[in-house]
């Protein structure tokens, strides 16, 4: 165990460092006597003194001195008061004195407590009928099979009982014909009768309204029980966590979540988690927008997918205000709260396995239709070779690029072919499809292999959980892998009464190589890649493939060919990361129902990456290459040799927080549960990105150096450079904050509950002037738990309970400052010297977002829980966004970053979750989810006026307009083509033209047609299970409304300049009358592209499809095995599951067969999954 | 040990929040890290000695609207057709408006350099400066001065009409803007007070700055000197314009021998030339000036006005086989139009000033000093004049043909144009579309951006 103090200690002038720094030795010190005094003594010892207190609260007190846990039927112990006065005494002692004089027994089965109601007749009768008799053992499990232990077993019209063990097993005689009622809290009771043959019974009883399982909210300052939580909360358990299988954490959370959705339509560059998430849609414009991960108690500062999902016990969501605003300014997009597993006191060890493996399918290839097939590609190059469209690049002392047709149709003229030669090699390549070359040898199947491997357990004063995973996940890109370790140990102890010290460790290694070449292929339809035998062929790259095949004028040059396969066969680029966790978390039960606690989370995360472009690689040719002085012998400013490109990102964080909790009850009917504490949080990260090595051998590791300062002149183009990456980079981030944060929650006779809860931020991002206005955050809650009144007496419903929130949570924007500041910079353009820019502006006024929300929510269920469900309405508001605030250029400035713009949004999440059939052998649960989420600009002043602006990727980037949605999709009013021509026709001044240029110079945004949001406004799932005995099936289907996105088509420019084309060129207009059947242009007769055409074309209003889809996410098949009779029984459970995800889409509006998901070329491709899960 | 433990938590926790409410300094003093360490905030000599240094700011930010609107080219079909609305605005010097709701490079990333500068000068006023730091204070002030006034000054030569000292006081000059506070209002003073203010500021500058500097792209009292006789000679004041080259070639007068550079060439040599006193270059080039060196074909009347035997001719151009184009930058590493000031430029502003003051044996020196340097070795033959008129004549010719594509023709025919002898009608001819501009039309100032209008409110250049 290694602390970092350097990271907080780092003003040695102040007096608080020294004291944090003091505070952070005693905590480590406090640990490590903890760990000697772990098995000296035991503390299971009872105090009680207690006088007239309802039994409950009594004990509840021995729960915590001892750990062990109390099971009874729901109103049992309802109104009974008891006056104990013990000291020091064992559990049977203190229980007796207990439950004297009340008509209650008890038994202790290992480390639970069942107490039951005293039955007359607890012994077996002995009155002669004992012959017929049959003894019948059994097991009482639930759902999952859990062992239900203290599950009551009764004959019924008889006194008879007994009661299941720890194992769940009980015995019980019986007389054939005799009913047996198997009941147990939170529970649906089975009654089975009994006949002469029965020996066993294993009974899995299904969970009924109040799961004894409590459902709890985890906020990561406090656990409280979801009816008592005022807020809008989602929760995924275990068991829905784990129905898919992935490596990482995040994913799974994926149309399961009512209000969260993953856009899988937008580039995930920009996101540190590689995921985008949004929750009840985006609360900002160009700050961070994706929600805050907190994993137990404090933010995850490294990656998520470090984190191994096998440890992960649920999830719990934060939603609205009241929920979310105790993380203050980092609340604004939502928090998702990751609770990790762990042992408790008294529990036998236990120990789970998991093992899976999952294969994807190879890429479809074929699906985009950005591609144009040999034939018509040879077609367009003839006809473009025609009009002489090559002409100057074939001449260009520059030696562009020219594809391998034109260069056989340039020596078909040139007589260096023959004509016939000419053709037969043009049919040669007609037959082409590169696709196919590309599938074969850059793309396989992937595979995914996931080992997970954990221990819990506990004792009288400690308990623990251990755990160690590994996965290594092959791409389907060839040359992608990765691979990540995670190890995980986490212990608390109880060395005294009312202490308790917790203290985990995790440490995760992840190694990825990204060979993959995929990248860098911009290809010709009809190039091959390979030869018959598989040998690696060159394609032209960046220059004329003739000129650098030329012996003379590549004299002293070294080889310039690119052959992608052989590239994909040298690439050398790996990146390492690990990541240690170490939080600590110290608790002390003061008396009048306080609690204090000291929690600290140190995290170091350590990223390096090495990318060796070996002397052969083409990357490092073509460097060399193009430096390379020929005047006289040949010098090499660029050495021969390897390229070494490296960089280094280290992270420390410290978190420290103290935390004062306070439960009282009184009354029976008054509860007030609080909180209040502080934190303060530092975060380093330091990045080296040293300059690029040159001339590196890998053998030997020896480098040269370069001159990265002058401008060498280059080949072939004859224009100047730099030698490229002279510029190393070296810059820490440090972000600090100081918080304060407050929650209470009063509850009248569990009916109503009234929450509030504050948070004041301070950081160093803006600067102290701001700090020093800082304004809390903070939310109010009611909820009312109608079903509780005395009036209600509505049993089809028995439980309805009303929630109303309001309150403010905020949001960061690190890109701004207070006051003036200046940036370092290397390599001034001419003389090369170190130069400063200013950074940005000083802007005295700044202060954080912050984002209101009122939320409106209703829970219900229905009789014996068929129906049950929750509705959240929700209204936002969220006010000092950021935004360019517009100044006349004359400033020097065209704009500056502020506070300045104002969105509103509304919506609602519903969710519905049905039985539809609940018998012993089949169920079927149903559960449904939809969520609304609309939300407009209302404040921008710095709107652009350029339309250019706004045919963007509306999915990804926002473009604000005051009244439109944040992410939106415009495009330009079209009419059909033109007869003669079959040229696209905009609206100029209100008729129809093909004056290109003047109607983009025209059209203003508002001439623009608004298709509307591009990111879907409404969406959700519907999950299907269906259990059959041992048997879980389950379908999710997740669905995607009321949205649009622009898809692709033919480019002419593209298409002339780039060699891109795409399918809709086989649908365009070829001759007059065709503009009745197409919207697709003519090409160019001239071979002259105008860009403008194609803006107005590519933005028409004929290419926005509907982006609703309905598609089926994922099945999953489970089949469990209680108890198998393997190995002598060594297994209590094994599972084995197949998951398919991502099985394709059921319907979607669009008549194009497009996925609107799709960001990439090729939709995700589908996998299975096969695994084993055991537990000991 | 247990009331040990006990104890030490309570302390602890007690510490833990008593400690960071106590004291709001020390909360202050924690918070006040820099979020990040490459950023700082201007307060030492050395930070604004970086910031004079921002080469991309301010010596390599104009663009090329200056030549785009003069009469040294003309673009090819090809890069006609691919030129966008707004370049073949400029290129037609288009009545009304040019840039529609298009930034306009040359206004903005002149005032970004305004701002820059005005940032240095606030920031140096706040700094105490010791004892021993006062010649590197006033070196900064120099050097801020000098680019505020190069900024105003190419302002005006595309923003308002040519300076006539008869009018200067009721021509809209352009918002003189003097300090960094981004709230005060733009407001367009006349270009009397413009002019002033760049000469005052230049002669401040001169004052302050050192005899030398360690990189060319700082300025020196030579190269200010040298600016501030192009600023003189802009507004027809040839006295002072006299008065400041000489300055100028009393300190330097250093030429680039032509002979020593290798014809044909690309660029045209490998290190700054000598003569490249202060550098500065066309950073952003947006118009029909250069989307390709072969597309943009130097005028025939300038090309065939070289002589044989002129070094130029091969040295500033080459062919690649759409007729003449424009290599000749002295821009020489990086390949872009070179817009600095070279004894070159010096040396044709003193000749002109002695023709137009009636010198006309120095003004013929001047200019045979400078073209013995041009044409190839044991060729040239001195030029002779038959009058000061008839030496002002070869001296504005020469003028011509020496500093093509520097931008500096633009403010030459706007100066030009006022005198009846000298004005000029430009006429452009590009797929049967033709324009002129005669001599002091009033599309010599071109519009002010859309957004400035907008924005501040200030009143637009009549088109």
């Amino acid at each position: 165990m290694k602390f970092n103090f350097n990271a907080i200690a780092i003003r040695p002038g102040g007096r608080l460092f020294p004291k944090i720094l003091l505070v952070m030795k005693l905590t480590t010190l406090i640990i490590l006597i903890a760990f000697m005094q772990v098995s000296a003594k035991t503390y299971s010892q009872i105090t009680l003194h207690v006088n007239n207190k309802p039994l409950t609260e009594v004990l509840e007190t021995v729960k915590k001195q001892t750990g062990y846990v109390f099971f009874y039927e729901g109103h049992l112990l309802d109104n009974i008061k008891v006056s104990v006065d013990v000291n020091n005494v064992q559990l049977k002692e203190a229980m007796d004195k207990c439950l004297t004089n009340l008509p209650l027994s008890y038994e202790i089965v290992k480390k639970n407590v069942v107490i039951t109601q005293k039955s007359k007749l607890a012994q077996e009768p002995t009155n002669g009928e004992s012959s017929a008799l049959i003894k019948v053992n059994g097991k009482v499990t639930d759902t999952t099979g859990t062992p239900l232990i203290g599950a009551t077993i009764s004959i019924k019209g008889s006194q008879k009982k007994t009661i299941t063990n720890e194992a769940g097993d009980f015995t019980i005689s019986v007389k054939a014909g005799d009913v047996l009622s198997i009941s147990f809290i939170g529970f649906k009771p089975v009654e089975i009768t009994v006949t002469e043959k029965t020996t066993f019974l294993a009974i899995a009883l299904l969970p009924g309204i109040n799961g004894l399982k409590e459902v709890v909210v985890n906020t990561g300052f406090q656990t409280l029980p979801a009816e008592r939580a005022t807020g809008s909360f989602a929760i995924v358990d275990n068991t829905l966590f784990n129905r898919r299988t992935s490596p990482d954490v995040l994913s799974r959370l994926e149309g399961v979540v009512p209000g969260l959705i993953v856009n899988r339509n937008v580039s995930t560059n920009n996101t540190t988690n590689g995921i985008d998430i949004s929750i009840q849609g985006v609360n900002t414009l160009f700050s961070n927008a994706q929600p805050l991960i907190v994993v137990d108690n404090f933010p995850y500062d490294g990656n998520i997918s470090n984190i191994n999902p096998n440890d992960v016990e649920s999830i719990t969501i934060l939603k609205d205000a009241a929920a979310a605003s105790i993380w203050g300014v980092q609340s604004g997009n939502g928090v998702i709260v990751i609770t990790t597993k762990k042992g408790h006191r008294n529990q036998a060890l236990k120990i789970e396995a998991n093992a899976n493996l999952t294969v994807g399918a190879r890429p479809n290839l074929f699906y985009s239709p950005d591609f144009l097939d040999s034939k018509d590609f040879i077609g367009v190059e003839k006809f473009l070779f025609s009009k002489g469209f090559y002409d100057s690049r074939l001449t260009d002392p520059t030696h562009p690029v020219v594809s391998p047709l034109v260069q056989l149709l340039a020596d078909e003229r040139a007589g260096k072919i023959t004509d016939a030669e000419a053709t037969a090699q043009i049919n040669s390549l007609a037959s082409n499809d590169v696709r196919n070359d590309i599938s074969k040898y850059f793309y396989q199947k992937s595979v995914a292999q996931q080992y997970a491997l954990s221990f819990r357990g506990g004792g009288n004063n400690n308990d623990f959980n251990y755990s160690v995973g590994y996965d290594n996940n092959l791409s389907n890109q060839v040359g992608n892998k990765n691979d990540r370790l995670t190890l995980r140990g986490l212990n608390n102890f109880y060395p005294f009464k009312n202490f308790q010290i917790m203290n985990e460790v995790s440490y995760t290694l992840s190694n990825s190589t990204n060979n993959s070449q995929v990248g860098n292929l911009t290809v010709y339809p009809y190039l091959q890649l390979a030869d018959k035998n598989g040998n690696a062929l060159a394609i032209p790259k960046d220059y004329n493939y003739s000129w650098i095949t030329d012996p003379v004028a590549q004299s002293g040059l070294l080889n310039w060919q690119y052959k992608p396969l052989e590239e994909q066969r040298l690439a050398d680029n790996t990146s390492k990361i690990s990541d240690t966790r170490i939080v600590t978390n110290i608790k002390y039960v003061l008396p009048f129902g306080l609690t204090a606690s000291l929690l600290h989370q140190y995290e170091r995360s350590e990223t390096s990456g090495l990318r060796n472009d070996s002397q052969d690689s083409y990357f490092a040719r073509n460097l060399i290459n193009k430096f390379t002085n020929l005047s006289g012998n040949p010098e090499y400013p660029v050495p021969i040799g390897g390229i070494l490109s490296q960089n280094y990102l280290t992270l420390n964080s410290n978190r420290f927080r103290g935390q004062l909790n306070y439960d009282l009850n009184w009354n029976s009917k008054n509860s007030i549960t609080a909180i209040a504490g502080a934190e303060i949080d530092e975060s380093n990260s330091n990045t080296i990105i040293p300059p690029v090595t040159y001339g590196y051998n890998e053998s030997n590791g020896s480098t040269s150096a370069v001159d990265f300062v002058t401008y060498f002149p280059t080949i072939p183009n004859l224009s100047r450079g730099q030698i490229p990456g002279g510029n190393g980079s070296y810059y820490t981030l440090t972000n600090r904050f100081i918080s304060y944060f407050s929650n209470a929650a009063y509850s009248y006779d569990d009916k109503y509950i009234l929450s509030l809860s504050g948070r004041i931020d301070k950081s160093n991002l803006f600067g102290v002037a701001t700090n020093q206005k800082a304004a809390p955050l903070y939310s109010a809650g009611f909820s009312w738990n109608l079903n509780k009144e005395d009036f209600f007496h509505f049993d089809l419903i028995p439980l309805i309970r009303l929630r109303a929130t309001y309150g403010y949570n905020g949001n960061l924007n690190n890109s701004a400052t207070a006051v003036t500041t200046i940036r370092a910079q290397s390599n001034a353009v001419f003389s090369g010297v170190p130069y400063a820019v200013i950074a940005s502006p000083g802007n005295p006024e700044l202060r954080w977002e912050r984002d209101r929300k009122i939320n409106f929510g209703l829970d219900f269920a229905s009789k014996n829980s068929r129906v049950t469900g929750s509705f959240d309405y929700y209204l936002k508001r969220d006010n000092d966004l950021f935004g360019n605030i517009s100044l006349p250029p004359s400033t020097g400035l065209s704009s500056i970053y502020g506070n300045t713009a104002t969105i509103k949004g509304q919506g609602f999440d519903l969710v519905l979750n049905v039985e539809i059939v609940n018998n012993s052998r089949f169920r079927w649960i149903s559960n449904f989810n939809i969520s609304r989420n609309l939300d407009k600009v209302v404040k921008y002043d710095a709107q652009s006026s350029y339309v250019y602006d706004y045919l963007v990727d509306g999915a990804g980037v926002i473009t604000p307009r005051v009244g439109s949605p944040l992410f939106a999709i415009y495009s330009f009013r079209t009419g059909t083509l033109t007869h003669d021509t079959g040229d696209p026709q905009g609206y100029l001044n209100g008729k129809l033209s093909t004056n290109y240029s003047a109607i983009i110079q025209n059209t203003t945004i508002d001439s623009l047609k608004l298709n509307g949001s591009a990111r879907p406004t409404t969406y959700g799932s519907l999950m299907n299970t269906f259990f059959y005995k041992k048997l879980s099936l389950s379908f999710n289907i997740i669905y995607k409304l009321d949205y649009y996105f622009r898809r692709t088509s033919i480019n002419y420019y593209n298409l002339f300049q780039n060699g891109v084309g795409n399918s809709d060129f086989s649908k365009r207009w070829q001759k007059p009358g065709d503009e009745q059947f197409t919207t697709v242009p003519s090409m160019p007769s001239n071979a002259t592209e105008d860009p403008n055409r194609e803006t107005i074309y590519l933005n028409s209003q004929n290419l926005v499809d509907n982006g609703d889809h309905i598609r089926l996410q994922d099945v999953s098949l489970n089949y469990e095995f209680d108890n198998p009779k393997i190995f002598k029984g060594a297994f209590s459970k094994i599972n084995l599951y197949i998951y398919m995800n991502n099985v394709g889409i059921l319907w979607r509006a669009n008549k194009d067969h497009l996925d609107p998901d799709l960001y990439t070329s090729y939709p995700i491709p589908r996998t299975i999954s096969m695994g084993i899960k055991t537990s000991f | 040990m247990e009331k040990y433990l006990k104890k030490t938590f309570i302390v602890l926790f007690c510490t833990m929040i008593l400690g960071s409410v106590q004291s709001c300094k020390k909360e202050d003093k924690f918070l006040s890290a820099i979020p990040n360490n490459q950023l700082s905030v201007p307060n030492t000599l050395d930070d604004l000695n970086l910031m004079i240094r921002d080469e991309g700011t301010f010596n390599n930010s104009e663009t090329d609207l200056s030549i785009a609107s003069a009469d040294e080219y003309y673009p090819t079909e090809l890069l006609w057709d691919a030129n966008d609305e707004v370049s073949k605005n400029v290129y037609l010097w288009k009545s009304g408006d040019v840039f529609g709701t298009q930034p306009v490079s040359d206004w903005n990333y002149r005032y970004s350099a305004v701002y820059s500068s005005n940032t240095i000068l606030d920031a140096l006023a706040n700094i105490k400066i010791e004892a021993g730091q006062q010649n590197e204070a006033n070196n900064i002030k120099g050097t801020a001065l000098f680019y505020r006034a190069w900024a105003f000054y190419n302002l005006l030569q595309i923003f308002t009409m040519p300076y006539d000292s008869t009018k200067a006081s009721s021509e809209l000059g352009i918002p003189l803007r003097l300090t960094s506070d981004f709230n005060s209002k733009s407001t367009r003073a006349n270009e009397k007070v413009c002019y002033t203010q760049v000469t005052n500021d230049l002669k401040l500058a001169i004052s302050l700055l050192p005899a030398t500097s360690s990189f060319i792209t700082l300025p020196t009292k030579t190269s200010a000197s040298g600016f501030l006789a192009r600023v003189y000679l802009t507004m027809g004041d040839y006295n002072n314009a006299l008065a400041y080259s000489d300055k100028f070639l009393k300190s330097f007068n250093t030429l680039t021998d032509f002979n020593n550079l290798s014809p044909g060439s690309y660029p045209i040599a490998n290190s700054y030339l000598a003569e490249d006193v202060y550098h500065a270059a066309i950073g952003s080039i947006e118009y029909s000036t250069w989307y390709s060196k072969r597309n943009t074909i130097i005028d025939s009347v300038l090309y065939k006005s070289y002589e044989q035997n002129d070094l130029r001719k091969s040295v500033y151009f080459w062919n690649l086989g759409n007729g003449p184009s424009f290599i000749g930058t002295f821009d020489v590493l990086r390949a872009t139009w070179f817009c600095g000031i070279t004894t070159g430029e010096i040396y044709l502003t003193r000749a002109e000033c002695y023709a137009r003051l009636g010198n006309q044996d120095a003004a013929m020196a001047d200019l045979n000093t400078l073209l013995l340097k041009r044409y190839k070795t044991g060729t040239f033959i001195a030029r002779i004049a038959t009058s000061s008129d008839n030496a002002l004549s070869q001296i504005l010719l020469e003028r011509r043909k020496e500093m093509v594509f520097r931008g500096t023709r633009w403010a030459d025919l706007r100066r030009l144009n006022l005198d009846p002898k000298f004005a000029v009608t430009l006429k452009r001819n590009i797929e049967g579309i033709t324009a002129t501009l005669p001599p002091n039309d009033i599309r010599y100032a071109l519009p002010i951006p859309f957004s400035e209008i907008k924005l501040s409110g200030i009143p637009q250049n009549p088109r």
